[in-house]
């Protein structure tokens, strides 16, 4: 069965063409943009920070470029050409998405930030191992054209600390979803399917767990383990095989604990919904096991707005977190974060020129939580445009 | 003299003929509601049901809307647990299954011989399965096929049976009309190649135009492969032009089942003759007066006592309706009806 | 009808709900042990005295015992006394500290039930124009910007920069909740309602925007636009009436998001309310206080919503327990 049938041998000739030339331009791009990288890190490993103010705009604009052709392929591919022979729900999904500009803007910010975050050592100008080493004749000046950013109150690069501080982030942030979600779908799907005292015992602990503000329950936890010299011991004995510092680890347990409520209500409810409907038991009729009904038939249809729900709530981690070390309480100081860099910034608010230390690593915070939060809203909208929203 | 439908059942000389046979079947559902699910309530919505079903042979189930047509349906299917009772199902292999009791492997052997298209068509279709997964899914699910071209030559060919196109695989529910999706779901049910089909309102939410046809495929499916039907309705023009027998049910009791001439013609129970009153005669000469019942359908679950329509029944009640529980008795060849008042 | 099966079930559920917060609560304090009694006399203290404080605090009972003789102080109201501010009662110290708190977290409700209720209902009556685009621009926004960095920026910008407005005024609290006070202190905690109310705001207004669309919808307000009732009529009348119950219902929600923000926000603006009274407790290993502090805030918010149930029930009687 050929793949677009709908398709005329000619039409279809046009199109493999056409997707071949989308194919060749991105790749060249691609190349391009690595290629600007090399040059870049070349020059400052040869020529000190000399000429690499301009490499970096060459390189910013590259990685521009790259994207614009990126999303006008993608464009191209699922709704131009194809939509017009073959309505598929990915295709309908992706000429939605695109039409929400916000959105749009949510997946390059979001795409950015974790490449800088991944490429950070590649990409940050300076070298920020001891960047708490003492005060120097760079101490807290203002932004200029070697450090863009300006410099913290020991004269180590802000920028190089902003673009080390996205780790941090994005680790809590994706890994406190991908476990709460993980949580949350397997204790929905129980509850949901099972029901009885199971269910009742899950939804009162939800209850609970609900009664608290997520930051103070957090915090209290933090305060636990970090108060108990025998748990504080065991997490970090974990944290350390996993190679993660311990206080840090402890904040990702405790954040971690009770991140899986939103999940699993969102999971809970589409079960008991989906469980209703008359595939079920079509299934059912044909011998189905229970497996294969919670995956194939209900998990299949709840995944939406998990989705969804765990994108936004990358957002609401990250601010957790960074709330979190804001208070001293998360990341280890010796571990660069916006929370921490803010911290620092809140000693010197009502020093206006002291202010970059306020404003760039709230921007960078604010725009990744932004991101996260258009782009789950995008998909929302993209995925199922009936969907109620559920703000809570 | 008079027997009931089981003593006639054991009596019957053509068992061989038979397809399934349900013997007293029971569903009850439990209903808890007050703090913490202490009070407890049955909902008797299948109530001592038995019938036997021959070899290509249609019966047709009416009732109104609650009168538990439906969960009659999923229970002889099993998709909901039997309270009690007996489903004996003779398979083309002459062997004979008790559905209630079956084990796992029994049950596939079952899956194979039985299977049920949905009311509502939109919602019996996965909207995030393609088509081709969801015909293919009896082939997944019970191991029929070796590879996965072997799985789309066959729902190709149940596409093609139910009158859908090749190209119409790829697609997702949400792409077709409601008689197409109906169809799907009866290319679901056939795909396993069965030998009885349960179908529960098939047409019902469909346009009248498209009804017409659903139901010409059914008559042909069911003569090209020598099929059995069950077939629920609430509409009695529908469920005569399809089957032999008819069964009638009332708040989970089945008050009248034949011939569907017979009942057609001559209904004996009161609820049939005042369901019937209501259908256009297609013979003019023949004079029917219209009997309208009132009041609402009784709740199944606290059902009235004695006979289960006496709070509607516009015949004179006598002792026996208040107290008894009336029996099928045979008060006619191939006609048995439940009322104390017919014998 | 009052639907009094109803109200018991939930005022049954609120009831277990305190208990397990208690539960947590306890287990998050007296479980971890950080010897307060040692820490409250110093490293040098000798160890009969810290057994003595230990016995006094009842810090020597097994665990069980503990967790039940402080459920039983707790609802007689004897709530002991801190353990870092010796000799001041916990009652005494949460009274001095609870006004100022609730005065801006009031204030900032305020302020976002009226920010977001004409924004989220311009915003769906002109749906997909610049200004729906831009209330959910904003909303977006607003929700995404972390509390404590927009409190900086406040700080920065209005307070030093322009000079708009004081930041740290210590107002004495017996007159936030007298008369004129109530009204005229606004001025002074203007950064920290605005800051804590935002996000309250972005979050309404996108609930009121949305509960409006649906309600827009409905096959009545056509009906009522096509009898030629008024447009402005149409809306006031029926949409606004919709569109505030979600608004309304999430007052106990918002509380919640309140407390939490003020644990950090007061941080920034160098308040001594309930927020920064939690983490110093929380570092201090204060156990009377934070243990008060959750459950008293808790049962406030249980109550709260509550209440908006059961008068929700009381209206609209076909609500009923999930
Ligand atoms: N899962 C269930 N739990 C409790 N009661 C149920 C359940 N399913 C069905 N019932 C009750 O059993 C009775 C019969 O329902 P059923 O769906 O079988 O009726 P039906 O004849 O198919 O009606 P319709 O023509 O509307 O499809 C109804 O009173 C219904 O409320
Ligand atoms: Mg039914």
């Amino acid at each position: 069965m050929p793949k677009y049938e709908r398709l005329s041998p000619e039409e279809l000739e046009v199109y493999e063409e056409f997707k071949r030339k989308e194919n060749q331009k991105i790749g060249a791009v691609f190349l391009v943009v690595v290629f600007v990288f090399i040059l870049t890190k070349w020059f400052l490993l040869t020529r000190g920070n000399i000429d690499s103010i301009l490499l970096r705009y060459i390189g910013v604009g590259a990685y521009l470029l790259f994207f614009y052709f990126f999303l006008k392929n993608i464009y191209r591919w699922y709704s131009d050409v194809n939509y017009r022979y073959r309505a598929n729900p990915i295709k309908r999904f992706f000429n939605r998405f695109y039409k929400n500009k916000l959105a749009v803007f949510g997946l390059f910010v979001a795409i950015t930030i974790i490449i800088l975050a991944v490429f950070a050592p590649m990409l940050a100008p300076y070298n920020v191992d001891n960047y708490q080493s003492s005060w120097t004749k760079f101490s807290m000046i203002p932004p200029t054209k070697r450090h863009v950013f300006g410099a913290t109150n020991a004269g180590a690069d802000l920028f190089s600390l902003c673009l080390y501080g996205a780790r941090i982030a994005l680790t809590f942030g994706i890994g406190v979803t991908a476990i709460g979600v993980s949580i949350g779908i397997v204790l929905g799907l129980i509850a949901g399917y099972y029901g009885g005292w199971i269910d009742r015992f899950l939804q009162y602990l939800n209850d609970v767990v609900m009664a608290f503000p997520f930051l103070v329950l957090v915090i209290t936890v933090m305060g636990a383990l970090l108060a108990n010299p025998a748990l504080r011991e065991s997490v970090t004995q974990i944290g350390n095989f996993l190679n993660v510092p311990g206080k840090l680890f402890i904040a990702f347990v405790a954040l971690s604990l009770f991140g899986w409520t939103g999940a699993y209500r969102l999971i809970r409810g589409k079960v008991f919904s989906v469980r209703e409907e008359e595939y079920i038991d079509a299934a059912k009729s044909l011998g189905a096991s229970n497996r294969v009904i919670m995956t194939k038939h209900i998990l299949r249809n709840s995944l939406t707005p998990v989705i969804v729900q765990a994108s936004i709530s990358v957002g609401g981690y990250i601010i957790t977190a960074a709330s979190l070390t804001f208070l001293g309480l998360g990341a280890n100081p010796s571990i660069p974060s916006w929370g921490r860099l803010l911290s620092q910034g809140n000693a010197y608010v009502t020093q206006l020129r002291y202010f970059h230390l306020t404003l760039f690593p709230g921007l960078f915070l604010t725009m990744t939580v932004l991101a996260f939060t258009t782009l789950g809203d995008g998909l929302r909208d993209a995925l199922d445009p009936t969907m109620r929203r559920n703000d809570q | 003299m008079s027997k009931t439908l089981s003593n006639h059942m054991k009596m019957k000389k053509d068992q061989e003929n038979i397809r399934l046979s349900v013997k007293n079947l029971k569903k009850y559902f439990k209903e808890t509601s007050g703090f913490m699910g202490r009070n407890v309530e049955l909902v008797k919505a299948v109530d001592d049901v038995s019938f036997s079903l021959g070899k290509n042979e249609t019966i047709g189930v009416v009732g109104e809307s609650g009168c538990g047509k439906t969960t009659l349906g999923k229970t002889v299917m099993r998709i909901l647990e039997p309270t009690s009772g007996k489903i004996l199902l003779n398979t083309r292999e002459n062997e004979t299954i008790d559905i209630v009791e079956a084990e796992k492997e029994q049950m596939k052997k079952v899956r194979k011989e039985m299977q049920m298209v949905f009311q509502d068509p939109k919602s019996s279709l996965n909207p995030r399965m393609s088509i081709k997964d969801i015909v293919g899914e009896p082939f997944d699910i019970l191991n029929l096929v070796e590879s996965k071209k072997e799985k789309e030559g066959k729902v190709l060919d149940a596409l093609e049976r139910v009158g859908l196109k090749p190209e119409h695989m790829e697609r997702y529910p949400h792409e077709f009309s409601g008689g197409q999706k109906q169809r799907i779901g009866i290319a679901r049910a056939l795909a396993v190649n069965p030998s009885i089909l349960l179908l529960d309102e098939p047409t019902s939410a469909l346009d009248v135009s498209v009804q017409a046809k659903i139901l010409n495929l059914l008559n042909k499916i069911k003569r090209d492969l020598k099929l059995s039907f069950i077939f629920i309705s609430h509409d009695l023009g529908v469920v005569y032009h399809m089957s032999e027998k008819i069964m009638v049910m009332y708040l989970g009791k089945v008050v009248e089942f034949g011939d569907s001439e017979k009942i057609y013609h001559n209904p004996q129970h009161p609820y049939t003759k005042s369901l019937f009153s209501s259908l256009p005669v297609p013979d003019p000469r023949e004079k029917r007066k219209r009997i309208e019942i009132d009041g609402d359908l009784p709740s199944p679950k606290n059902p009235p006592e004695g006979c289960r329509f006496n709070t509607r029944c516009f015949e004179e009640l006598n002792e026996e309706c208040k107290k008894r529980i009336p029996p099928l008795r045979e008060i006619q060849d191939g006609h048995w009806v439940a009322c104390p008042q017919k014998r | 009808m009052v639907n009094k099966e109803y109200i018991l079930k939930r005022l049954g559920l609120a009831v277990l709900v305190m208990f397990g917060v208690y539960t947590i609560g306890f287990t998050l304090t007296f479980v971890a042990p950080g010897n307060p009694a040692q820490a409250a006399l110093g490293q040098k203290a000798n160890k009969e005295a810290v057994e003595a404080l230990e016995e006094q605090w009842g810090l020597n009972e097994p665990l069980p015992v503990q967790y039940k003789n402080y459920l039983i102080n707790f609802i007689n109201l004897d709530w002991g006394e801190s353990f870092r501010y010796r000799g001041e009662s916990v009652t005494g110290i949460l009274a001095s500290r609870y006004p100022k708190t609730m005065y801006y977290a009031v204030w900032s409700l305020v302020f976002a039930i009226v920010m977001s209720i004409p924004l989220g209902l311009i915003a769906a009556y002109k749906q997909n124009t610049w200004v729906d685009n831009l209330s959910v621009l904003v909303s977006q926004v607003g929700i995404s910007i972390p509390n404590f960095w927009l409190g900086m920026l406040i700080i920065a910008i209005l307070a030093v920069w322009l000079d708009l407005i004081s930041v740290v005024p210590d107002v004495p609290t017996g007159s936030l909740w007298s008369f004129p006070g109530f009204f005229t202190h606004v001025t002074d905690y203007f950064g920290i309602i605005i800051t804590l109310g935002t996000a309250l705001m972005a979050r309404n207004t996108r609930m009121t925007r949305s509960s409006t669309l649906d309600v827009l919808s409905e096959e009545y307000i056509t009906m009522a636009r096509a009898k030629g009732l008024k447009e402005r009529t149409v809306v006031l009348k029926h949409a606004l009436r919709n569109a505030l119950i979600p608004v309304v219902t999430s007052i106990g929600f918002n509380l919640l998001l309140l407390f939490g923000g003020a644990v950090v926000v007061e941080t920034v603006f160098g308040l001594n309310g309930i927020g920064k009274l939690y983490i110093d407790s929380i570092i201090r290993r204060d156990y009377p206080i934070i243990i008060a502090l959750l459950l008293t805030y808790t049962i406030g918010v249980v109550f709260v919503n509550l209440i908006i149930d059961i008068s929700y029930s009381v209206i609209d009687p076909r609500v009923q327990l999930r």
